[in-house]
């Protein structure tokens, strides 16, 4: 069966300026299929996060293009990237990102309420199964402010999914966890990618979430030094 | 897409109830604004009805009359190889008489915009009491009309205006003069002109204008005894005083009305100077003053908003990352100053009627009486415009630049 792609990245690079020229990217291609759970590998410096940021259509300065679902997003106005945001991405960083003076399910409806593509009551429903989903819905009427890390990391990662994106996206999403609920986002993740066919490029430095994805691709100083590693057990 | 849910407002409005206090003091700044704002430009409008009642009380919108003439050299100058011939140029000794003034007044009553034309008669002249006299002058007028401009009914304390027209030889004295010839209704008066003549005239009434210039030298007479004063015939008139629909404007009429009729045409400002400066002075200085408590008011907002935003500047990169626009971040910052604004110049608006409400039952005395202070509704709808304007101002500059946030600095930190 051919797989659909999902992403495609084409010599991708970039360049920092200042404070002196600075290649922090270099001729990255690569293909991301539908429901495959993808994993960036690398030591710090080595230009996974600026290539997840670049992916992701908030960075728009590089050179080399991008599709996302076949659309040509390189060049695109701003307002469209975030329009294709909205509807197609789901982010998780490090941090949560929540906004502290709305309850949890307030935080899941806002991408929802700004897509605009379901009544308030329906999304309301459907932020209740996605934080039932994750283990959340006696929390969902509390102030984000007052839950523990996991659980407003799981929040976060409810907010992602409200849209149905077709990618999430993560920026070290387990980073800040414990083991146990480090192992909770995975297999939320790994659910995701292989019940619900989503697809996931997740940035970690953690190398038993990485062995444990569909793919890891590593990164060395800007390049691609493989694009399906091997992780020894 | 199917749905509008205004998810903008709804972050604006949590933004504004979480941080209560702030949006008080921030709206408290703009209540103060505009409602002092609305407090001094209301006063200053009274100030300048009050001081336009006191000059009409006296003065028309536009007097009409025969300037004195200057002689002019019979042959000009100009060629150098002439000289001219009268070198020594002097007022040119003539009549001061308007020819055919009915003939003027019935053009001018045609003329657009022209509510009352009416003929006078001014005369110099002496009040006599004993061998002191006192000097002054006495206007010669057709009661009715003049009363129409003057509004002199109004000013009546003794006696009744009416009277005059069935006294021919009646005359209306200023209390000021009155109380010098201690003289009251019923009593007889001789008053003498600059043309030696003396007439004794019957008191009908005495007229108060609080302004006691001219209630120590004014009086009303028919215009038939002051051309008898005179000396002139049924047919001579002095001035012509007319008054327009808009005595702002009379300024534009007055140099059209001098070329129709050929004399001087002068307008109330122009007769005025010194008082039309100083109300030009007052609304400069009460302007800058009430715009820039304004615009401090405006400072405060700019303020509250740059704070929440430096505050809030993750859940910004947050919002631009999940598919807010900027222009959506703009709105929800524009839309929380204009909550606040919207907020402060209620209250202002409130506090700015309590203020004149106050103010107006102050009693100054003297020329003014009650404080010369009212609601006039334009002033309202211009603090509130003016305060709309700088509100949106301190609003959209923050809201700009937590537009530009780059969500990709703020999530790599």
């Amino acid at each position: 069966m051919q797989r659909e792609i999902i992403l495609q990245a084409d010599k991708i690079g970039k360049s920092f300026h200042d404070p002196v020229e600075f290649k922090v990217l270099n001729n990255i291609s690569f293909d991301v299929y539908r429901g495959e759970f993808v994993t960036l590998v690398g030591k710090s410096g080595s230009g996974k996060s600026t290539l997840l940021y670049i992916l992701s259509t908030m960075d728009t300065e590089y050179e080399g293009s991008l599709q996302i679902h076949g659309d040509h997003v390189t060049g695109k106005k701003l307002d469209y990237l975030a329009a294709l945001r909205n509807e197609k991405i789901g982010f998780v960083f490090q941090f949560h990102y929540l906004l502290p003076e709305f309850s949890c399910l307030k935080n899941v409806m806002i991408p929802a309420l700004r897509l605009g593509k379901y009544s308030r009551k329906e999304i309301e429903e459907k932020a209740y199964q996605t934080l039932t989903l994750l283990g959340l819905k006696d929390q969902a009427l509390k102030l984000s402010s007052k839950l523990s890390g996991g659980q407003q990391q799981r929040v976060a990662i409810a907010r992602a999914l409200i849209n149905d994106p077709l990618i999430i996206m993560g920026d070290e999403p387990t980073g800040n966890l414990d083991t146990k609920n480090t192992h909770n986002v995975f297999d939320t993740f790994k659910q995701l990618a292989h019940e619900f066919n989503q697809t996931i490029i997740a940035v970690t430095h953690d190398n038993d979430f990485a062995k444990n994805s569909d793919r890891t691709i590593e990164m060395e100083d800007g390049e691609i030094t493989s694009k399906d590693k091997k992780f020894e057990h | 897409m199917a749905y509008r849910h205004n998810i903008n407002s709804e972050i604006s409005l949590t933004y504004i109830v979480s941080k209560k206090k702030l949006t008080l003091v921030a709206a408290l700044g703009v209540t103060i604004g505009i409602a002092i704002y609305i407090f001094m430009n209301s006063m200053m409008a009274g100030f300048d009805r009050k001081s336009n009642e006191s000059v009409f009380k006296n003065s028309p919108h536009i007097r009409v009359y025969k300037d004195d003439e200057t002689s002019k050299p019979l042959l000009r100058e100009g060629d150098s190889n002439k000289l001219a011939v009268i070198v020594n140029p002097r007022i040119v000794p003539q009549s001061d008489k308007i020819i055919n003034p009915s003939q003027i007044i019935s053009l001018l009553q045609h003329q657009q915009d022209v509510t009352i034309v009416t003929p006078q008669v001014a005369v110099n002249v002496f009040y006599n009491n004993g061998r002191s006299q006192l000097s002054g002058n006495a206007s010669g007028v057709k009661i009715d009309e003049a009363d129409k401009m003057f509004n002199i009914e109004s000013l009546m304390v003794y006696g009744t205006m009416g009277d005059l027209k069935s006294t021919p030889n009646g005359i209306l004295l200023g209390v000021g003069v009155a109380n010098k010839m201690s003289a009251k209704p019923g009593d007889n008066i001789s008053l003498t002109s600059s043309k030696n003549v003396t007439k004794v005239m019957k008191v009908v009434g005495l007229f108060q204008t609080n302004n006691s210039n001219v209630d120590k030298t004014k009086s009303y007479i028919n215009i038939s005894a002051a051309q008898q004063l005179l000396l002139e015939g049924p047919t001579y008139v002095s001035d012509i005083n007319i008054d327009v629909t808009n005595f702002d404007k009379a300024p534009d009429y007055s140099q059209k009305f001098s070329t129709l009729t050929g004399y001087k045409a002068e307008d109330w400002k122009a007769a005025n100077e010194t008082l039309v400066a100083a109300g030009k002075m007052r609304k400069i200085i009460i302007t800058a003053v009430s715009l820039s408590i304004l615009l401090v008011a405006g400072f405060g907002i700019y303020n509250i908003l740059n704070m929440t935003i430096s505050q809030k500047i993750n859940d910004i990169a947050i919002l631009k990352a999940m598919g807010f626009r900027g222009k959506d971040v703009v709105r929800i910052f524009v839309q929380q100053a204009l909550i606040i604004g919207f907020m402060g110049i209620l209250i202002g608006l409130l506090m700015a009627s309590l203020l004149i409400i106050r103010m107006s039952k102050f009693y100054v005395g003297g020329d003014i009486g009650y404080f010369p202070i009212r609601f006039e509704p334009n002033i309202y709808l211009r603090g509130s415009i003016f305060g709309f304007i700088i509100t949106l101002l301190a609003g959209y500059i923050p809201a700009k630049k937590a537009a530009d946030v780059d969500p990709v600095e703020i999530f790599r930190k």
